[in-house]
């Protein structure tokens, strides 16, 4: 083939590609991000736990003494000290898993429970997750008690 | 051919610019952040302690027999709170000058997510400068305290307001640069 | 005293290095072969060093000499040896030494090289040795790996218990290969920029190093993996995890190097794509090691926190990646390309394809991995993107390129001449079509668990189907061993068996995704649990001390058709020193899968909560990486192509 031509056929291919890759990325962008929230800022964005619709991330402690096995479920409760969420998890915990563990649960919500489809907790004990510490940092819950 | 320069080749330099300048602006947006987070950590600055609960089979030293931290008895002087653990490396690190401090002022110790035994034996291999020790069993105490991490340390003043606090091992440097001249200006507070 | 040598000897490298950098550039117009002894032996030197420096950083990890602040950090008395070792790069500043060390010995056994032409070796190990000077120069500001602790604690902090593992031990030292393997093929790319001399010979003599940095960086991955599978015992193997895609991404631009490579071996075209592609995969691979070492991936906020690393890192990375691309942009235009031409069925055209949907792969990896910390760091929004965003992007993506895998050998150079292709191309439609129904027969899963195994048959065959006519067109007899290493040059052997490495991958692939079942069950000790033809009989649950973990084991017998085949022994450890516990998945392979056995919580009276997958061919993912690091391996061995015609 020409140079000529085979340059054009090379141009054309390659914006063909990358047109469909993008459109691709996009629309999987779209469709396949999950969102992370504190308790606080779940009740605070969406009022009511119903509307919410999507898969997304709860971050925060695991509450004293809040953890309860029924059957194979483990429930329990994810607090960020200002507000709580329940979360019901059907499989099985992450070893670092225990009350007062800062904690990320990934899931849908279903009649105002939280259905986690994993619950993850993969961080050195010294330190709590980043998002999780930040998001304590941000709600500033010490702030209060001071006043 | 000679050297001349063309779009095509120029791109990749562009992209690379694009990136670095964008990362650039990502990191100048986080420093902002950090001066955010300053102001966040200033505004427990100032506040009065939190109230404090350890029950008592919660004290290494048993100097008294209440439920509270009497934080009260230091009433009228400048003490110190500091966040330890046994399993945390840094507060090994920081064993020295907290021992240095305490010659100064009282350190009141607060274990971290602790058992009693390892606390023990964590003071006893490094020497025990805390007038007293509270294990904060469940961690409650340093959610209260806005603890990030062990170690962290407070400086609280006659008002029993929170004037200072370095999150992180007390490095000699920070004590001398930082501790010691915020001490010297705050003694007439 | 030993350890401060440690650290003098980084020091007089760094000195020597810089030096050497300086020689190199100011000796730039004039370079002959008397330049390149001096940098030679200047290269030589580094090696010895710093291989030195690193013997004594491993001897103070042997002897737990607690005074030097890694080792109390990340090593402990009752450690076995072995991780007492792959301790030393457990930890930021070790592994720094380690990739240091890796590079002088790049550089070193490139520098040997005489059969380069002076003028261009003398550039190649310039600019290894400029990677070198600011390597040396960010450990020793920053991570100095030989810091001592005023206080000398009792006993170490321990290596975290999940690290503890032979997969994890090997795992950065082979990725750490692949990464600095292809610093090479990058100073030959910013070589011949500098200097302007390009030829068949510069692809022909780059290629061996990339193929080795590639095997490497693919076993790297492989056993950073296979050690994901069976450790963290969540059953997967591969997370879409942001660390797994900095290794992931330059073995991506170096698969697209290796096969563009092979063009510029035969013709002079395509020079600027070969160099930018060469300076893309290291500067990949220099991202992947400071995305991964900086924190940067857990968290925008501690890459920030401390500063004076993140600022070096940008230096470096500004460096090594700007000015070799300033530099592209100024002389990219002065190569004489040959005429070529080419038609469009060619091999030429696919290995172009090839290499276009390669890069674009990269890129929805490389937007996947960012996105996150570009909107966090915009608005704070915390996101994160999971397996499903890469399912409808890169999978879409990789399709063509396993579908073409099977055809392009095939096809020959420059002209479409092969009078075979179409009846192969109907062989090849026939048997998967087969294949394929037989599979929808077996077991009727969704639309995408019958592509991926169809394309897996489709490349099989097709790699079968080549390797059967080359070896009747090589036409050797095959006496004696010189006569197969002829013939395994001729057929280029190793093309085959990676190829082959990607469709039993593949094959793996599919039956770990679509094809595997998981149950969740409370048991107590007797209870019998029924999988499928296998059943799992309860026996006992107890305790064991180990070297330094005690440990809760379960003990299960395994019996399919009622005839027994195995023990399993799930267990659950606690590391005392660390404090931490870690679930040991009890996983019985064989050649046709996993049974893959995790114990939960659980006490006597209610019983133990069990995990029980059964991951069919999931073996055959690790089995295949092996493959393709093989067939690269064997690609080296194979004569450069001006000695065949075919």
């Amino acid at each position: 083939m020409n140079p000529k031509y085979r340059r054009l056929f090379i141009t054309i291919f390659i914006v063909l590609t990358l047109g469909l890759a993008t459109k691709l990325i996009l629309m999987a962008l779209e469709d396949n991000i999950v969102y992370f929230y504190t308790p606080n800022d779940l009740i605070e964005k969406f009022g009511d736990t119903q509307n919410i619709q999507n898969k997304i991330r709860i971050g925060g402690l695991v509450l004293e003494n809040s953890i309860k096995k029924v059957d194979k479920k483990t429930i329990f409760i994810i607090t960020d000290k200002k507000k709580e969420v329940k979360v019901v998890f059907d499989g099985s915990l992450p070893d670092l898993f225990r009350e007062g563990q800062g904690i990320v649960a990934e899931g849908m919500f279903k009649n105002n429970n939280f259905i986690a489809s994993e619950v993850l907790a993969k961080h050195d004990e010294n330190y709590m997750p980043p998002e999780v510490a930040e998001a304590l940092k941000k709600n500033n819950v010490w702030k209060g008690d001071a006043d | 051919m000679k050297h001349n320069l063309k779009i095509l080749n120029v791109l990749p330099l562009t992209v690379f610019f694009f990136i670095v300048l964008s990362s650039g602006i990502v990191l100048y947006q986080l420093k902002i952040d950090k001066r955010i987070e300053k102001s966040l950590a200033s505004q427990l600055i100032g506040k009065n302690i939190p109230e404090t609960l350890i029950p008592k089979e919660n004290f290494i030293e048993k100097i008294n027999n209440l439920e509270n931290l009497n934080f009260e008895k230091y009433h009228d002087q400048i003490f110190a709170v500091n966040f330890f653990a046994s399993w945390c490396a840094p507060c090994r690190i920081e064993a020295p000058i907290i021992d240095e401090l305490s010659k100064i002022l009282p350190v009141i110790g607060i274990a971290y997510k602790d058992k009693y035994l390892d606390t023990k034996k964590f003071l006893d291999d490094f020497g025990n400068p805390y007038i007293e020790t509270g294990i904060d069993k469940s961690g409650k105490i340093a959610i209260e305290w806005g603890v990030y991490g062990v170690p962290e340390t407070f400086l609280i003043n006659k008002k029993g307001k929170i004037i200072y606090r370095h999150a992180g091992p007390l490095l000699y440097s920070i004590f001398k640069d930082e501790v010691l001249p915020y001490l010297e200006s705050s003694k007439n507070d | 005293m030993i350890p401060e040598l440690g650290h003098i000897l980084v020091i007089i490298t760094f000195v020597i290095s810089t030096m050497q950098c300086c020689y190199w550039l100011y000796n730039l117009r004039y370079t002959n072969i008397d330049v390149v002894r001096v940098l030679q032996k200047g290269s030589l030197i580094n090696f010895l060093f710093i291989f030195l420096s690193f013997l004594i950083l491993t001897y103070s990890f042997i002897t737990s000499d607690f005074s030097l602040l890694i080792v109390s950090n990340n090593s402990h008395t009752l450690k076995p040896l072995i991780y007492k070792i792959s301790g030393v790069w457990g930890n930021h500043e070790g592994s720094l030494l380690l990739w240091v060390l890796i590079l002088s010995a790049f550089t070193f056994f490139v520098s040997l090289k005489d059969s380069i032409n002076s003028k261009l070796l003398a550039s190649i190990i310039g600019v290894q040795t400029v990677i070198l000077s600011l390597f040396l120069a960010f450990i020793l500001f920053t991570s100095n790996p030989f810091e001592r602790v005023d206080e000398l604690p009792l006993d170490g902090r321990g290596l975290n218990p999940l690290l503890q593992d032979p997969g994890l031990a090997l795992h950065p030292p082979m990725l750490y290969i692949g990464y600095v393997g292809l610093s090479v093929s990058f100073s030959f790319a910013v070589a011949a920029l500098v200097t302007g001399e390009i030829s068949k010979d510069w692809a022909r003599q780059m290629r061996p190093w990339i193929a080795i940095a590639w095997s490497a960086l693919t076993i790297g991955i492989a056993l950073g993996s296979w050690w994901a599978y069976y450790e963290l015992g969540w059953g997967g193997w591969w997370f879409w995890d942001p660390v797994e895609n900095a290794s992931f991404m330059p073995w991506l631009i170096a698969t697209a190097l290796l096969h563009c490579v092979r063009i510029l071996e035969k013709k002079l075209i395509f020079i600027n794509w070969t160099i930018l592609l060469s300076i893309l995969a290291f500067s990949f691979s220099l991202l992947g090691t400071f995305i991964v070492r900086s924190g940067l991936l857990t968290s925008v906020h501690a890459f920030a926190s401390d500063p004076s690393r993140g600022v070096f890192i940008l230096i470096i990375l500004g460096i090594s990646i700007g000015v070799p691309l300033i530099l592209y942009s100024i002389k990219s235009s002065s190569f004489n390309e040959e005429k070529g031409n080419f038609d469009i069925v060619s091999k030429e055209s696919a290995i172009l394809v090839n290499n276009l949907f390669l890069t674009t792969a990269t890129l929805t990896v490389l937007i996947g991995t960012l996105y996150p910390l570009f909107l966090d760091a915009i608005n704070g929004n915390k996101v994160s993107i999971g397996p499903a965003y890469y399912n409808a992007t890169f999978a879409p993506i990789m399709t063509p390129v396993v579908f073409l895998m099977a055809i392009a050998p095939f096809l020959n150079w420059k002209k479409y001449t092969d009078k075979n292709f179409i009846k192969k191309l109907i062989f090849l439609s026939a048997v998967t079509l087969l294949g394929g129904t037989l599979l929808y027969l077996i077991e009727e899963k969704s639309i995408f668990a019958l592509i991926s195994g169809s394309l897996s048959i489709w490349l099989f065959t097709g790699v079968i189907t080549d390797l059967i006519s080359k070896i009747r067109e090589a036409k050797v007899k095959l006496q004696n061993i010189k006569q197969l290493f002829f013939f395994i040059s001729k057929i280029n052997i190793g093309i085959h068996v990676a190829h082959i490495g990607v469709a039993i991958f593949l094959a793996g692939v599919t039956g770990e995704q679509f094809y595997k079942s998981e149950y969740n069950v409370i048991k107590k000790v007797g209870d019998i649990i029924n999988i499928g033809t296998k059943s799992l009989k309860f026996d006992k649950i107890e305790n064991i001390d180990g070297p330094n973990y005690n440990s809760l084991m379960a003990t299960f017998t395994l019996y399919e058709n009622n005839k027994f085949i195995s023990k399993l022994r799930p267990e659950k450890r606690f590391y005392t020193n660390e404090k931490s516990q870690t679930t040991e998945a009890a996983i019985l392979s064989d050649f046709w899968g996993d049974t893959y056995l995790v114990l939960g919580e659980g006490d006597k009276k209610t019983g133990w909560s069990l995990r029980i997958y059964s991951n069919p061919l999931v073996s055959w993912i690790w089995a295949g990486a092996f493959f393709m690091a093989v067939g690269g391996i064997l690609s080296v061995t194979q004569k450069s192509s001006r000695f065949r015609n075919v």
